[in-house]
């Protein structure tokens, strides 16, 4: 069923810009206890993707969860959008998706439920695409709509990529442009081109499958994918988590058309400043990166791409393999070093 | 002199920050103009985005509105500050901080100092909630250095999220600067941001 309600007048921020802070969340959940197990190989102490659990030797399980309320006008768009971030992070974590459960606030009383159709379909869209089976859900009556999924994934134990292993002398490679945040919000101000917005709408629809399997076939130890912390939020975690330093070149970073054009006229989203806040402790600013790029890089991605650490000698085949399977924007951003003071450098 | 007025009132994020800079770019040298803005989160956006690019302002508030003024200055845009300029979002995140202001703790043989100072430090982190921060100024800053007795402590309290600022120019005048192990060589804007924001100051 088509419907012509528009989403996006429901929020004033959406998708993973609609994240909390991080910093305030780590205040707070190191007040919690938690039960530590052998089984459980990644948990919350790396700021991983997701939840890995060791089964037996040759089988690990994969649990991630995310939603959001929308960040685009049409339904569909959004069921696909949630769906594929969703599912993202098991793929971030070397797995393969095998099931998902349906998360859903919606307001009954004042949106029509063929809206809601809509989100679902796109969601279950998304997880087919993904090769995994939509296994039920839970829904609540709840204004403004948020949509996502309960994921989970298998994964050889051995083969688990953490964003906490990365290796003095490797290459980072970027899978997708950076500036969904910008141009979400610019969208909203009537200031984006209609191709470079559903052209950023296409990338956040893409799945990190392809990408995934590109990592696989390559035995890559060390990814994540780029969310709600920015790419900086991101980098900043695998450098801590590995006990590296990070060195981004910012003019290497590959850009969504039409975002640095939005960031250079003020159309800077409130995540950037916050997600600007959480990393500045810990980045390097060289004298001389372009203000616009700084901000670009803390940028809050929804369904953004894979990041991946490999070898040096790796990675500009790895970059090609991307670009040949859906990821045309792949680029090699960055290098890993020894720890030097701080986590990270932005050139 | 008639100010140029910038009404941002009602307006949310980006859009303040995308007036602001729309009439900072059609403001000569030396001219100024005043943003309005209503929210906090906008505010602080908009202070953030001048302050790194090195822009004067000067932010007073009447009625729940805010009034920014800002000075154009020869400050070119687009040169971000190393420094810190952050300004952490109120609430349940600002905590107190530690000030070192030398290596040793109170007055006393310089032994004793030293060895009060080494158990300070290696408490801190023993001690629930941790700090914001440490602050490190004057000869605190040895405090900092490869080699130091307490450098290991300082990383992991680093590790779990409290902020560790060097004062640049101590760490100068010591000669210790490429020494320094542990938190950011940081300036007395920062220095001084960090202790206006701090639940309490503690001084060891």
């Amino acid at each position: 069923m088509k419907t012509d309600f528009d989403l996006l007048q429901t929020v004033e921020q959406g998708g993973c810009s609609a994240k909390l802070p991080a910093q305030l969340l780590e205040t707070i959940i190191k007040n919690i206890p938690v039960l530590k197990k052998d089984q459980l190989l990644v948990g919350t102490d790396t700021h991983d993707d997701a939840a890995v659990w060791k089964v037996d030797a040759e089988t690990a399980i994969i649990s991630t969860t995310d939603f959001f309320p929308p960040l685009c006008s049409d339904p569909y768009e959004f069921g696909q959008i949630a769906a594929a971030n969703a599912l993202s992070d098991v793929f971030a974590m070397g797995g393969t998706a095998i099931m998902a459960l349906n998360l859903v606030m919606f307001p009954s009383s004042r949106i029509d439920i063929a809206v809601l159709e809509e989100i679902l379909r796109g969601g279950a869209d998304k997880v087919a695409e993904a090769g995994a089976v939509l296994a039920g859900g839970h829904t609540i009556d709840d204004y403004p709509p948020k949509y996502g999924l309960a994921v989970t994934g298998i994964v050889h134990p051995d083969r688990i990529m953490t964003n906490c292993a990365a290796q003095p002398g490797e290459i980072l490679v970027l899978a997708k442009p950076i500036g969904t945040g910008a141009i979400v919000a610019g969208q909203r101000l009537g200031a984006v081109a209609r191709d470079d917005y559903q052209a950023a709408l296409d990338g956040m629809k893409l799945l990190n499958r392809n990408g995934a399997e590109v990592m696989r076939a390559h035995g890559i130890r060390c990814a994540t994918d780029i969310t709600g912390f920015g790419l900086l939020g991101h980098v900043y975690e695998m450098a801590a988590g590995s006990g590296v330093t990070i060195r981004i070149q910012s003019k290497a970073v590959p850009l969504l058309a039409g975002a640095y054009a939005l960031v250079d006229m003020g159309c800077i989203p409130g995540a950037s400043f916050r997600n600007l806040r959480y990393v500045d402790p810990f980045v390097q600013f060289a004298d001389g990166v372009d203000y616009n790029l700084k901000m670009l890089l803390v940028d809050a991605q929804t369904s953004g791409g894979l990041l991946l650490s490999c070898p040096k000698d790796l990675a500009p085949e790895i970059a090609r393999e991307l670009q040949d399977c859906g990821y045309p924007s792949a680029a090699l951003i960055g290098t890993v070093e020894k720890k030097v003071q701080s986590a990270v450098i932005v050139e | 002199m008639g100010s140029i007025i910038v009404d941002a009132k009602g307006e949310l994020c980006p859009k303040p920050l995308i007036m602001a800079k729309k009439q900072l770019k059609e403001t000569a040298i030396n001219g100024t103009f005043v943003i309005l803005i209503d929210n906090e989160t906008s505010k602080e956006n908009v202070e953030r985005f001048l302050g790194d690019n090195r822009i004067l302002f000067q932010t007073s508030r009447e009625a729940g509105v805010y009034s920014i003024s800002v000075t154009k200055t020869e400050a070119e845009l687009s040169h971000p500050a190393a420094e810190d300029y952050c300004r952490p979002a109120a609430g349940p995140a600002a905590r107190h901080a530690y000030c070192f202001t030398s290596d040793q703790m109170g007055t006393g043989p310089a032994d004793l100092g030293q060895i009060l100072i080494q158990g300070c430090i290696n408490t801190i982190k023993e001690v629930e909630p941790l700090p914001t921060a440490l602050l490190f100024y004057n000869s605190g800053v040895k405090l900092t250095v490869d080699g130091s007795p307490v450098l290991q402590t300082l990383q992991d309290l680093e590790k779990s999220g409290v902020k560790i600022l060097v004062c640049g120019t101590c760490a100068n005048y010591f000669q210790i600067k490429d020494q320094v192990g542990a938190g950011i060589i940081s300036n007395m804007y920062a220095i001084l941001e960090t202790l206006s924001q701090a639940v309490h100051v503690i001084y060891p």
